[in-house]
Order: structure tokens, then C-alpha cells, then sequence
């Protein structure tokens, strides 16, 4: 199939409320392939309630989500998922090792089909050794915790990488880590990427493009 | 068996000396301050005025023997044991939809396989005390499950995310929670199985070795009554899960 000229990812009018009061209306934006996009806005406006909107974890209330041209809410959830996996601000790790927590993705449904990567690379890849595989997750630093959250999510090939605060719990030093090897991987992988970060100095260090949403709707940034 | 004279006075007295027990319990549990001395004051009020209702109701229907007024006593007491179990898991969307189907079900069940295959008799003295207790032991395992349900989903919410996020469905996300929350709500049935005749004395074998019943025979109707018990215990607590996973809403959490 050909898909030159259809965005990757493209937002039109995203609405969503919680109890009567609207987080978000009227969001549009596209996001083509290989783009790092930071998502930028006050507390309270939806940032991460967009990336969710974006996995399917939450139903927006109005509006369309298009993968390459295809409505999500018209897919299984859990393979809009595998494509567009999401990285929560504090990294849950599943009980065992961090081999097992990289292999537990591939004993749902969904994730059958795929073909079970070397975790060792995936690991590499992320920073750590491929030592790390036979070690107690839930022992691990935050920061190494949170890159072997992003490893679990890459071993799924996915195409948009969804990373909800992912410094947030984070020392400093960690945080500039992380921040190399979220630009790295953009770089270097062409992975799609959007971050959520309430910090507008590293919305400026991951230097891809900004979006911010707020009470007046979204803008792009500069 | 030997019947024996009752003896109204006499059993006062014995009501009389367990309320005070229980009154000084009450008391002791206020002065440590567990908040628990209302709950349990009313729950021992309710006992007696309720126990003494049952009694007469129960008295009658034994001298009538109709099937129809034991099988309506059993769905009140199965109602009744929902509702009680439903105020646990209030957190749920109506929780009473969950737990009248399983109790209802999970004793019901039982009770029909031990009439129809002779085990129990049909008659209103056999049926009554021992679905009663089969209801009791629903309502608990009910009660225990779906508290676990709501507090390992609760507390387990970024790992079910987590799975979500990486192409777990629904049950795929909760399926280690959910054997959590069974485990747990059947460890009182399995402890009491482990135990039985070296910790615990059951009430109806103690009853019958009391009425002066051959020990082998009371040991004999005491298992079968306990694997009733569990059998219906477990069948309710795998229909509660199975119908309140239906409802699962990781928003909602």
C-alpha cells in the first residue's frame, strides 16, 4: 500500500470531557514518521489524557484518530497498542526479571504473531547491558527501570513511541540520561515519539517539535 | 438421639451470659478504638431479633413440609446473604447483580446434585439447616472475593496499565489479580478443610455427637456437609469473578 502523503498519525477535532468539564475540544494535529513531538501544557490541561486517547485507554468524546489513514476506534484496542505503545510516568515493573518482564508482551493475544527479538540488542539499545536480563526488575534504579519500560515497549516494533512524563520521578543526572536516549532513539531508529513534559527547558533539550495544548486549544510551538 | 426438655429459663440464662460476653468484647474493642464496636453491636442485635424470626418461620414450615415454602425460605436466605455481601463491594457498579447470581447459583447448585442423588433427603428438617449453611458459606466467599477484587485492582493499577499498554486485553491485564483475589477469598474454606477434626470441631457433627449419634456416622455426614460447603463455596467465587470482570473499566479504577 502506498502511503505517501498520509500522515502517520493525524488528530482531527479530539474532544474529551470528564464529568461535565472539557479537558480538550477541537484538537488537530498530524505527526509524520520519525517525528519527536513534545506535548507541552499547564497542569490540568489533558496532556496525558491525549497520549491515552492516542492507545485507546481512554474513549475521547469526540473526534478521530487516524493510523495511516485508519480510524483507531474501529481497531482491537489491544493491537492499536502493540502499534502505539505508552510509557507511564512511574515504570511498572512485573514481578520477576527483566528478561521475564521483556517476554511477558509476547504471551497476550495480540502479540502472537510476533517474532521474539533478541532482548539482549533491545537492552543495548536502551543503554543497559544484555547482563541486565537476570536481574530482579522491581531492584533496579528509577531511571533504569523507566529504560527497561521503554526497552518492553520497543521489542514490540511499534510504530509511535508515547512516553507520559518519563523524567518525572527521576534524579537529574537520570533525567539527562534519559533525555540523550529519547533523542538517540529518534535519531538513530527513526522512532516516532511523543513526550508529555510539563518542563518547557526539556521540551527545548529534546529539540523536536512542540505542541502545547491549554485552555486556548493547540498550538504549535517554536 | 435423646431429645431433651426445653427449658425456657435456662436458656435465657445462656442467651443472657453469651450477650455479656459479647457486650465485654464490644467494650474492649471501643476502648481500643478499632471503630468496629457499632458494626458489631448491631450485628449482634440483628443476630438474636433475627435468629428468633427465623425460628418461628422455620418451625412452621417444618410442620407443614410443603417444597414450595422451603424452596421460597432458601431464595429469601440466598437474597438476603446477596444484599449483605453486595454492601462489602460497594465500590462496584451494582453489586447485587453479581452476588445473587453467584450465591444463588453456587449453593443452589450443590443442594440440587446432594437431593437429587440421595445424599440429602427431601424433606423441609435436612434441607433448610443445610442450604442455609451452604448460602452462609457463599455469602462469605462472595463477601471476601469481590473486596480483593476491588483492592488488587486498586492497588495494582500501573501494572494493568502497564499490560494494557503492551497488547494485554481486559482479562489478559487483570488475569494474575483476578487468581489473587480467588486464592485469597477460598484460603478460610481450605484452612478449615486442612483443620477439620483436629481444630475444628463442626457445629453439626459437634450437634450430633451432643444428640448421642454414632461418632463414625456424624463424621461421615460432616464431610459430606463440608465438601458441600466447599464445593459451593467455590463455584460462587468463580461465577462472582467471572461476572464482575465483565464490568472492568481500567478508568473506573
Amino acid at each position: 500500500m502506498n502511503y505517501e502523503g498520509i500522515p502517520l498519525l493525524s488528530v482531527r477535532d479530539l474532544g474529551v470531557s470528564f464529568s461535565g468539564r472539557t479537558l480538550f475540544g477541537g484538537l488537530s494535529f498530524d505527526i509524520s514518521e520519525g517525528e519527536l513531538v513534545t506535548l507541552t501544557g499547564p497542569s490540568g490541561s489533558g496532556k496525558s489524557t491525549l497520549l491515552k486517547c492516542l492507545n485507546r485507554l481512554v474513549t475521547p468524546g469526540s473526534g478521530t484518530i487516524m493510523l495511516r489513514g485508519v480510524d483507531i476506534s474501529l481497531c482491537d484496542p489491544s493491537v492499536v497498542r502493540r502499534y502505539i505503545t505508552y510509557v507511564g510516568q512511574i515504570p511498572a515493573m512485573f514481578p520477576g526479571t527483566v528478561a521475564e518482564n521483556l517476554s511477558y508482551p509476547f504471551s497476550f493475544k495480540a502479540n502472537r504473531d510476533l517474532a521474539i527479538p533478541d532482548f539482549g540488542e533491545i537492552l543495548r539499545e536502551v543503554g543497559l547491558s544484555s547482563a541486565y536480563c537476570e536481574k530482579e526488575a522491581s531492584k533496579l534504579s528509577g531511571g533504569e527501570q523507566q529504560r527497561v519500560a521503554i526497552a518492553r515497549s520497543l521489542s514490540l516494533s511499534p510504530r509511535i513511541l508515547l512516553l507520559d512524563e518519563p523524567t518525572a520521578s527521576l534524579d537529574e543526572k537520570a533525567k539527562f540520561v534519559l533525555e540523550e536516549l529519547i533523542v538517540r532513539l529518534n535519531r538513530e531508529l527513526s522512532m516516532t515519539i511523543i513526550v508529555v513534559t510539563h518542563d518547557i527547558e526539556q521540551a527545548g533539550r529534546l529539540s523536536g517539535r512542540k505542541l502545547c495544548i491549554g485552555e486556548a486549544g493547540p498550538e504549535e510551538g517554536s | 438421639m435423646t431429645a431433651e426438655i426445653y427449658d425456657p429459663v435456662a436458656g435465657l440464662l445462656n442467651l443472657g451470659i453469651s450477650v455479656v460476653l459479647v457486650a465485654a468484647v464490644i467494650g474492649l474493642l471501643w476502648l481500643k478504638k478499632l471503630g468496629l464496636e457499632k458494626d458489631l453491636a448491631v450485628a449482634v442485635a440483628r443476630a438474636v431479633v433475627q435468629l428468633m424470626a427465623m425460628v418461628m418461620i422455620i418451625a412452621f414450615i417444618f410442620e407443614t413440609e410443603n417444597l414450595i415454602l422451603v424452596t421460597g425460605m432458601l431464595l429469601f436466605m440466598m437474597a438476603f446473604a446477596a444484599k449483605t455481601s453486595a454492601e462489602r463491594a460497594e465500590k462496584l457498579k451494582n453489586p447485587f447483580r453479581v452476588t445473587f447470581p453467584s450465591i444463588a447459583t453456587g449453593s443452589g447448585l450443590i443442594i440440587i446434585i446432594l437431593i437429587l442423588s440421595g445424599v440429602i433427603p427431601l424433606t423441609a428438617e435436612y434441607i433448610i439447616p443445610l442450604g442455609s449453611m451452604a448460602v452462609g458459606g457463599t455469602m462469605i466467599v462472595c463477601s471476601l472475593i469481590l473486596n480483593r477484587y476491588v483492592a488488587e485492582l486498586s492497588s495494582n493499577r500501573s501494572l494493568i496499565e502497564a499490560a494494557m499498554c503492551l497488547g494485554a486485553d481486559d482479562e489478559e491485564a487483570i488475569m494474575p489479580h483476578i487468581r489473587q483475589s480467588i486464592r485469597a477469598s477460598l484460603i478460610p474454606s481450605v484452612d478449615r478443610m486442612k483443620s477439620l477434626g483436629i481444630v475444628i470441631l463442626p457445629g453439626a457433627m459437634a450437634g450430633m455427637l451432643i444428640g448421642g449419634v454414632n461418632p463414625v456416622w456424624a463424621a461421615e455426614y460432616q464431610l459430606v456437609i463440608m465438601f458441600m460447603i466447599f464445593s459451593s463455596e467455590a463455584l460462587s467465587a468463580l461465577i462472582a469473578i467471572t461476572l464482575v470482570k465483565k464490568d472492568f473499566d481500567i478508568n473506573r479504577l
